[in-house]
């Protein structure tokens, strides 16, 4: 599910930062198609659950509000890594 | 009757509003269209890694060319990218696709990872001279 940030804002609980226009997605936690090492597996699907749980409460706050960016149709990126 | 007026109102005000879908084809051609635009100039291309503030936490370096054509639905993948080893440092919020001359051609948000960014990372809060680096990326055009 996609979700876009009305405004900019910081998440404490996801150590995430959400920026105003840009594009999110809300993903299942528990999609057998993530892979990964045991313990970013074990993070993912943690972070996963967590946003599913804060999404709505975001909504009700005026944070956020479900659906794209206000174009007529979006490309997507999507990438992964990793900080050492 | 007012009910129904209003219900074909509102039906006659959303049709402008539908989206429109692209065959295959086309969704290739936009694609290669837009990860083209990053060998721009003097290739390689960039990837800008910045805090909510525009402020640059890491810079990543594409391969030349950036991505390989995309595929029959309209997905590139890009080649291996070149990790910054010396970060500069910060909380990262977004990135910013570039050509070599640090011209934006995508824009898209950063989170840690399950965080539900378009990108996601192993952590987002980034100390000066960490690696951060990215293992893959794909550009998928709209449909």
């Amino acid at each position: 599910m996609q979700f876009t940030p009305l405004k900019d804002f910081l998440s404490p609980e996801l150590k995430s930062a959400y920026c105003k226009g840009l594009s999110y997605t809300a993903r299942p936690a528990d999609d057998p198609a993530v892979q990964g090492p045991g313990k970013r597996l074990k993070k993912t699907r943690e972070n996963r659950a967590l946003l599913a749980k804060l999404l709505p409460q975001w909504v009700a706050e005026g944070k956020v509000r479900y659906g794209s960016p206000d174009v007529p149709s979006v490309g997507r990126v999507s990438g992964e890594g990793s900080v050492k | 009757m007012i009910i129904k007026e209003l219900i074909a109102l509102l039906t006659a005000a959303w049709r402008p509003l539908a989206a429109v879908t692209h065959p295959a084809a086309v969704r290739t051609g936009m694609a290669d269209f837009v990860v083209d635009q990053l060998d721009e100039g003097a290739p390689p291309g960039l990837i800008e890694m910045q805090t909510s503030g525009d402020v640059e936490v890491a810079t990543l370096t594409f391969s030349n060319p950036a991505f390989g054509n995309a595929d029959g639905s309209g997905v590139a993948t890009a080649g291996a990218i070149t990790d910054d080893e010396d970060a500069t440092g910060g909380t990262i919020a977004k990135a910013r696709l570039q050509n070599a001359a640090a011209t934006d051609k995508v824009i898209c948000s950063v989170t840690s990872t399950g965080s539900g960014g378009d990108i996601e990372l192993s952590s987002v809060v980034i100390s000066a001279g960490q690696t951060v680096g990215l293992t893959s990326l794909t550009y998928t055009a709209p449909a």
